[in-house]
């Protein structure tokens, strides 16, 4: 991340929170996108090719789900890794997004923005 | 005309004789001959020369007149054949007659024709003047009697035209001239007495024709007639010389001169015709009653089949004018008929039987038709068991229902020379058509009435109560069933009596229900109250439906009512039943709805209280810049705060997962040693502030268990953080796992508090707090512990507590062997 900032798409249809990660993240080093719902970060795909993207799943127009399903990421863009990152507890939801190639779920309330980075660097090794 | 007198009379006798002829009123003529005629020739040439040489040659007015002339002038010169019709055989006659007499006729009519050709009948009176054997001259006198003749020519007519009358009429004619006790009979009159047209009747042979128990009143009444000159007319028999009986009647007056009597009068007719006529009328009249009275008599005995039998054999016996007679009715295997009731001679043959063909009733039997014998002891078919001289003649008529013979109603004549006439046989087989319909209808009756017995048979032993309307609506029938359940009688519930037995709340109803679908003949089915003998009203389900004859004529309702009270409480039971479901449906739907609600408030309330956590989190973790270590403190607090937020907003939540079922345990294998070791040193940090200790007592070995990790560690986090709350500060929680024959079990003691009995029976309810010293400190959404038993519970484990208020509680988690 010294050499070249990795890239991190944020999809988060809550403007607040959108603003405190991008504040977070982009103090950490990297470079930040944003996206409001799901079909704003499937226009965004390829351009940023994100090497993480944080996903929010309960989103209006296209939710985490549908984006997954769209965005093809194993097979588009295999290296991009995925945070779903969402206050759902809805565990059969939750499953799905492993299905659909999420790589790491996390509670977005259980996080402090500390843990938060510490989360993302973890899944960015 | 007078030549006689033109010729001799001259002188003073001249003008005297031309004034008599001219005034006389007869004609007179004078003919003469161009030739004179030889009177030696035969008649008929004598006749022709007349015609042809003599001619008119003095005539007075009179005579003129008589041919339709106004003067003499015309007719002198006048051919003979000018005056007589030539081709008249009468004037033929005449003129025969007038040569054959001598040339001297007199008061000889002629038949003329006068100048219109009006034909005129004329008395004649002439003279012929003969001369050395030849005819010179005729002359004479002739009167008109045109008119006379006419009048007799019309009465002649008219007398043929009433004797051609009479006879087409057939009625006899005769004339009884009292003076001269001269009787004439017309041919007719002699006809219908049986007499020839050459036997001459007079006053004695009449007597005697006249049938002797009828002559008396004939004699009277025309002796009647001729005292009165009133008209009779009276109906008597008379006998014919070959002894026959025949029916006259005779009608006639007496004509009385001067109140004696002159002649007596009389047309007869022969009235044998309409005697027969009236005679079969009164017969069949008496036959007409006969049936009639028999249909009557036998409608009476319906119930006995032998009393109808009877009493038809007995109508056709004195029908017939006999009292011998007999029934056969045909076996029960259509092979036999045999004699079910007789009377008179054949009284002994009671139960004898024929076969098809045989005797006399076979036949009838054979040929549906029937059958009369004149002579039975030479007829062919006479049976054995009927010597000869026992029966005289027989008549049978077939007794038949649908064209199929059903029986033979037989009679006999013991009598030699009487039989059965055509009539007879004809009465006879209507009588025995309507026997057929009797015994027809007698059949289906006593059937009716067996169906009827068997159906009360049934109907009183069926299990249920039954009931039977007739086609007015009214009950004709209650089977015991029904009448042991209202513990009344027949006669209370018939007609409309079963009213009374019926709830009042249900009768009207009841009564609506049967009443229409009795109205539109539909089967119905409805449920009422009924007062049972110990007047409690008990349900019964009533079903009804129209019955029908076997010909499809509609005969009523039959119903069956079945007790339904045992079922109308079950079926209370079941409503509540369903109502407790419905309830609990209810409820699980809003405890779903609850849970949803609950499920996304979390949701809601967690995404302001995350936000929130990252502004102050990055604040306090260095985003924002530095601050102060008091600025610091003060953040903390607020984060803390919200940390707590969060964990009863995660509560709800994870209540409100396990609550709507949609928790899906991922069990493994796991080592319950490490995971415990693992949740203490977690632990530890927590429990050295408040300066307690935990301690582990676990076998050394691997004790494992097929569990949700996540889920029971979570579990375990609260037991222990729980421990830790509710214990006052350097108190000891001492974690046990043991294992046991079929389970493992944790064991958690704290030293705590303790928990009273009745909040330890309340410690796993939802949303339940125990007031004690520490709770309002510690705080708490009361789900924890709910939740952790329900997962316990989703592993097939236990959640156990035991307390002792001040002294400590102890939580068991029991969970089944790997």
């Amino acid at each position: 991340m010294k050499t070249k900032p990795k890239v991190i798409l944020i999809v988060e249809d809550e403007a607040i929170l959108r603003a405190a990660y991008k504040s977070i993240l982009a103090q950490e080093g990297y470079q930040v996108h944003e996206a409001a719902d799901g079909q704003q970060a499937l226009d965004l795909l390829p351009r940023t090719k994100p090497d993480l993207i944080v996903l929010d799943i309960l989103m209006p127009k296209m939710d985490g789900l549908a984006f997954l399903q769209n965005a093809q990421l194993l097979k588009n863009y295999p290296h991009t890794q995925v945070l779903a990152f969402s206050n759902l507890s809805d565990q059969r939801k939750l499953e799905k997004t492993k299905a659909l190639g999420a790589h790491k779920h996390v509670l977005k309330s259980s996080l402090s923005p500390k843990q938060l980075v510490d989360t993302i660097e973890q899944l960015l090794q | 005309m007078s030549t006689r007198t033109v010729n001799q009379a001259t002188g003073n006798n001249e003008e005297r004789y031309q004034a008599f002829i001219k005034n006389s009123q007869e004609g007179i003529w004078l003919v003469e001959v161009d030739r004179p005629i030889p009177t030696h020739l035969p008649v008929s040439k004598q006749i022709a020369l007349m015609y042809k040489h003599a001619y008119l040659a003095d005539a007075n007015l009179a005579m003129a007149r008589m041919y339709g002339f106004r003067s003499v002038k015309p007719l002198i010169g006048l051919r003979l054949g000018d005056l007589l019709i030539e081709s008249d055989p009468q004037n033929t006659a005449y003129l025969t007659a007038f040569v054959k007499a001598g040339y001297r006729l007199s008061g000889v009519e002629s038949h003329e024709v006068d100048r219109h050709g009006q034909p005129k009948y004329f008395r004649n009176s002439l003279t012929g003047s003969v001369e050395n054997g030849l005819l010179i001259r005729a002359w004479g006198t002739q009167a008109d009697v045109t008119e006379q003749r006419q009048t007799e020519i019309a009465l002649r007519q008219s007398e043929e035209r009433l004797s051609v009358a009479l006879k087409a009429a057939s009625m006899g004619l005769w004339v009884w001239d009292v003076r001269k006790d001269e009787l004439y009979w017309s041919d007719e009159l002699k006809r219908m007495f049986g007499l020839r047209v050459s036997d001459i009747v007079n006053f004695k042979k009449y007597s005697e024709l006249i049938h002797p128990d009828d002559w008396p009143d004939s004699q009277a009444v025309i002796k009647h007639s001729m005292k009165t000159g009133e008209f009779y007319s009276r109906e008597h028999r008379c006998m014919w010389p070959d002894g026959s009986v025949h029916w006259l009647l005779a009608q006639g007056r007496a004509i009385l001169k001067d109140g004696e009597p002159v002649r007596v009068l009389g047309i007869t007719v022969n009235i044998d015709e309409r005697k027969h006529t009236e005679e079969l009328l009164r017969q069949q009249n008496d036959y007409l009653e006969t049936l009639h009275d028999t249909a009557l008599e036998i409608s009476k005995g319906l119930h006995n089949s032998r009393e109808v039998l009877r009493t038809i054999l007995n109508r056709a016996a004195g029908m017939a004018g006999t009292r011998d007679g007999y029934i056969y009715l045909m076996d029960e295997d259509r092979q036999h008929l045999t004699v079910e009731i007789a009377t008179g001679i054949f009284k002994k043959h009671i139960g004898h039987q024929i076969r098809k063909g045989e005797g006399l009733a076979g036949r009838v039997w054979k040929n549906k038709k029937p059958l009369a014998i004149k002579d039975y002891d030479n007829w062919a078919g006479r049976q054995a068991s009927f010597p000869k001289g026992v029966l005289g003649a027989g008549v049978g008529i077939p007794l038949s229902v649908d064209g199929t013979v059903i029986g033979v109603i037989a009679l006999g004549h013991h009598q030699k020379g009487l039989f059965f006439q055509r009539r007879e046989v004809q009465a006879l087989t209507r009588l025995a058509e309507l026997a057929s319909i009797v015994l027809k209808n007698l059949r289906l009756y006593q059937q009716s009435q067996e169906r009827e017995e068997r159906f009360r048979t049934m109907a009183d032993n069926a299990p249920v109560m039954i009931w039977v309307a007739d086609t007015t609506k009214a009950c004709t029938y209650f089977n015991k069933g029904w009448l042991e359940f209202t513990g009344r009688r027949l006669a209370q519930e018939i007609g409309s009596g079963w009213e009374r037995s019926i709830h009042p709340a249900d009768l009207k109803q009841c009564k609506q229900l049967y009443e229409t679908a009795f109205d539109q003949r539909l089967p119905f089915s409805q449920e009422y109250r009924v007062r049972r003998h110990d007047g409690k009203y008990q349900w019964v389900l009533d079903k009804g439906a129209p019955s029908y004859g076997p010909h499809g004529d509609f005969q009523g309702y039959i119903g069956s009512c079945i007790d339904i009270e045992d079922l109308k409480q079950a079926e209370a039971l079941k409503l509540s039943n369903v109502s407790l479901r419905t309830q609990r449906a209810q409820l699980v739907a809003l405890n779903k709805s609850k849970d949803e609600f609950i499920s996304l408030a979390s949701h809601q309330l967690r995404t302001p209280a995350t936000g929130v956590k990252q502004y102050i989190g990055m604040l306090l973790q260095g985003y924002g810049g530095s601050l102060t270590k008091d600025q610091l403190q003060l953040l903390k607090t607020a984060y803390e705060s919200n940390e707590r937020q969060l964990t009863i907003v995660d509560d709800l939540l994870r209540v409100a997962h396990v609550d709507s079922g949609k928790v899906i345990l991922k069990k493994q294998k796991i080592n319950l040693v490490s995971l415990l070791r693992d949740v203490i040193r977690e632990q530890t940090a927590t429990f050295r502030q408040r300066r307690q200790t935990i301690v582990l007592e676990a076998p050394k070995q691997a004790v494992t268990a097929q569990v949700d990790t996540g889920k029971i560690r979570m579990v375990l986090e609260n037991l222990l953080d729980n421990a830790s709350k509710y214990s006052p500060e350097g108190r000891n929680v001492t974690v046990t796992l043991a294992v046991n024959a079929h389970d493992v079990s944790i064991l958690i003691a704290d030293q705590g508090v303790g928990i009273g009995g009745n909040d330890l029976s309340k410690l796993f309810q939802k949303f339940s707090r125990v007031n004690n010293p520490l709770s309002t400190l510690v705080g708490g959404t009361g789900i924890g512990l709910y939740w952790a038993k329900k997962i316990v519970d989703l592993h097939d484990g236990q959640l156990l507590v035991t307390s002792k208020l001040h002294k400590g509680t102890t939580f068991t988690i029991q969970l089944p062997k790997a």
